[in-house]
């Protein structure tokens, strides 16, 4: 059943077995798994079909640190609040996390997953269904792609994300929650606060209201966060709690150790084709279904474990005739005539044609002082409005640094092209962009006095409250964390229907 | 000294020897420095695109001023690429190819105008820029 909040009488309590708050990928995907179970499924959701300025301003907060200094608006504008969430403007990357980001690294604080990253390997795959992309099999890709950059390197791998032509989970789930007889799917139902028994372990209820002022409540057996990695940080703060410190937050958790990924462009290529590598292309998949997969380079889990690197991945796209820079032309001719001496001139022809933009993802280091924190400011709905603190460190500056000139040594050796980096200091992280990915919040460990959820992405210290999303990713990988954050969803989804049966 | 260690001096310095016979261009890059302008002509015989060669040198001179030397240059070069005025051409295309990859791979680069250069590559550019005037 679907409901807006103003359908309901005011005041209405709604019992339940499982309250969702948020309806973004990891809501909805983790309500899907529950249609036609014996559960009492609500899902809440503050946004309508369509965005709207009231609600989305219930976003903005405070937002500081090496790249959000220059983007006050940044948490108004990362994410959207509406019926499918921040994947209304999804672009559709999909790609697991690399088996070395669930690895505790001696040389990145703070890494390592509780979970194998085997345990996840069985929801990926029913998270690429769920993102209608195949299943992830590099070699598979590697081979339907004809051509590499740096094929026969150890330290560079061609590696693939699936463009998910999912987006619109609200209008796909919606519709399939809205007609499942165990769930009722509520929109502007904007999850206020997480009231919990006297003992502080057990959260009663949860409170919603609209903008408009009308009430919800909702008494239910469980409840998943699932609003994203500044939100579920924010409503546990917000949600008192022993001592008001906020629920889950007896350790000083909550909201420690936010990451995302800065983007940026690190300078151009010059490279000898550019077809298969450097543009999204068609591949035809299963029943001749065509499937857009984008090629990318990353440095190999061996090259990150010899030189302590940060995962990163590099992204090369065809530049723009117009953007060339200074010498492009003469790089090309000077590395055209190497690679041709190399070869013995086997033809005049080939050569690095092709000037291409060489942009850069690159992991986070777990620092718990990057953090969301409440500010004294309210919102609209009596929230304390969040701040996000984000600094990147010397260590991912300097690992950055170190795999871009790596890859422009291989460029040159393999005889695959020239590199221009633009990594000067001073103006580095000038040029780069947050990628709108919140992670960490709550992050996931098997100690409470080491992370906010467990291995089942429950609170640590509450009976029935979950949390679904990257908000309990522990390392952020260089992958875009939608795909991750679905198939822990699932996981979850699993977990629950057996706990609440 | 003992007759081992006479051994190994004997057979340390046959071995030397062996390598300076088959090494005639190195031996004529320690007698006289070779002409710049020779063997920026043997280059330029050997690449197609030598304007554009030579522009990139013009801005490897103007961001190197070190390497703006065209006598040290050629030295060097033919130094490091064993090179002699009646070396095959052949022969001069394969260690400069080789050359350029070892420089890549042991780092040995030339930054300029934040392109990443081999440091054999950008001196060759250099070389023609400057013997072109």
């Amino acid at each position: 059943m679907r409901l807006d909040i103003t359908d309901l009488e005011p005041g209405t309590v709604l019992d339940a077995d499982l309250c969702v708050v948020g309806g973004g990928p990891a809501g909805l995907c983790l309500g899907r798994e529950l249609v036609g179970s014996p559960l009492r499924v609500v899902v809440l959701e503050s946004g309508g079909r369509e965005l709207e300025s009231e609600t989305q301003q219930l976003y903005s907060g405070e937002s500081t640190g090496t790249i959000l200094d220059e983007r006050p608006g940044y948490l108004a504008t990362s994410r959207y609040r509406l019926l499918g969430g921040s994947c209304n403007f999804w672009q559709g990357f999909c790609r697991p996390q690399d088996p070395i980001d669930f690895e505790a690294r001696d040389w990145v604080a703070h890494s390592g997953w509780p979970i194998a990253r085997a345990v996840l390997l069985p929801y990926f795959e029913r998270a690429a269904a769920r993102c209608r992309v195949p299943g992830f099999d590099d070699a598979r890709d590697r081979a339907a792609l004809r051509a590499v950059l740096l094929g026969g390197d150890a330290d560079f791998e061609t590696s693939f994300v699936h463009v998910s032509p999912e987006r619109r989970f609200g209008e796909t789930y919606g519709p399939q929650l809205a007609a499942a007889p165990n769930v009722r799917l509520i929109t502007h139902a904007n999850a206020v606060r997480l009231v919990v028994d006297e003992a502080g372990g057990r959260v009663t209820a949860v409170d919603a209201t609209a903008v408009g002022g009308r009430r919800l409540t909702v008494r239910p057996r469980g409840v998943v966060l699932a609003c994203g990695g500044v939100e579920n940080a924010r409503l546990l703060l917000a949600s008192g709690g022993a001592g008001g410190r906020g629920l889950g937050n007896d350790r000083d958790l909550v909201g420690r150790y936010f990451m995302e990924h800065p983007y940026l462009r690190l300078g151009f290529v010059v490279v000898p084709y550019w077809h298969w590598l450097l543009r999204p292309y068609d591949n035809v998949g299963a029943g001749g279904s065509k499937q857009v997969v984008r090629a990318v380079l990353r440095p190999s889990d061996a090259l990150q474990r010899r030189e302590r690197l940060l995962n990163s991945m590099f992204v090369l796209e065809q530049a723009d005739a117009r953007d060339a820079p200074e010498l492009a032309a003469e790089v090309m001719a000077l590395a055209t005539e190497a690679l041709q001496l190399a070869e013995g001139h086997p033809d005049p022809k080939e050569g690095f044609d092709y000037l291409g933009t060489l942009d850069m993802a690159i992991e986070q280091v777990p620092d718990p002082e990057n953090r969301v924190t409440l500010t004294a400011e309210r919102d609209a709905l009596g929230m304390p409005r969040p701040a996000v603190r984000w600094s990147i460190g010397e260590q991912v500056t300097a690992s950055l640094e170190a795999t871009a000139e790596t890859f422009a040594r291989h460029l040159g050796a393999e005889l695959r092209g020239r590199a221009q980096l633009l990594t000067a200091r001073d103006a580095l992280w000038q040029r780069a962009r947050p990628s709108n990915h919140h992670m960490g919040t709550t992050r996931m460990a098997t100690a409470p006095d080491r992370g906010v959820v467990d291995t089942d992405c429950r609170v640590h210290g509450m009976d029935n409250l979950w949390i679904a999303g990257s908000s309990v990713f522990p390392s952020s990988g260089c992958s875009n964390p939608t795909l991750t954050l679905i198939a822990l969803a699932l996981r979850l989804a699993d977990h629950l229907r057996e706990r609440l049966a | 000294m003992t007759n081992r260690s006479r051994g190994v001096a004997r057979r340390e310095l046959v071995l030397a020897l062996a390598a300076l016979s088959v090494a005639p261009g190195l031996l004529v890059s320690c007698r006289r420095r070779p002409d710049p302008r020779a063997l920026a002509a043997a280059l330029a015989a050997r690449l197609r695109r030598d304007e554009a060669v030579r522009a990139l040198g013009r801005a490897v001179v103007a961001t190197h001023p070190e390497e703006s030397d065209a006598g040290a240059l050629a030295a060097r070069l033919a130094a490091e690429l064993g090179w002699t005025p009646d070396a095959p051409g052949a022969e001069l295309d394969r260690r400069l190819g080789e050359r350029v990859r070892d420089d890549f791979r042991l780092g040995r680069l030339l930054v300029v105008d934040s392109w990443r250069l081999a440091a054999t590559e950008a001196r060759v550019a250099a070389l023609l820029a400057l013997a072109a005037g």
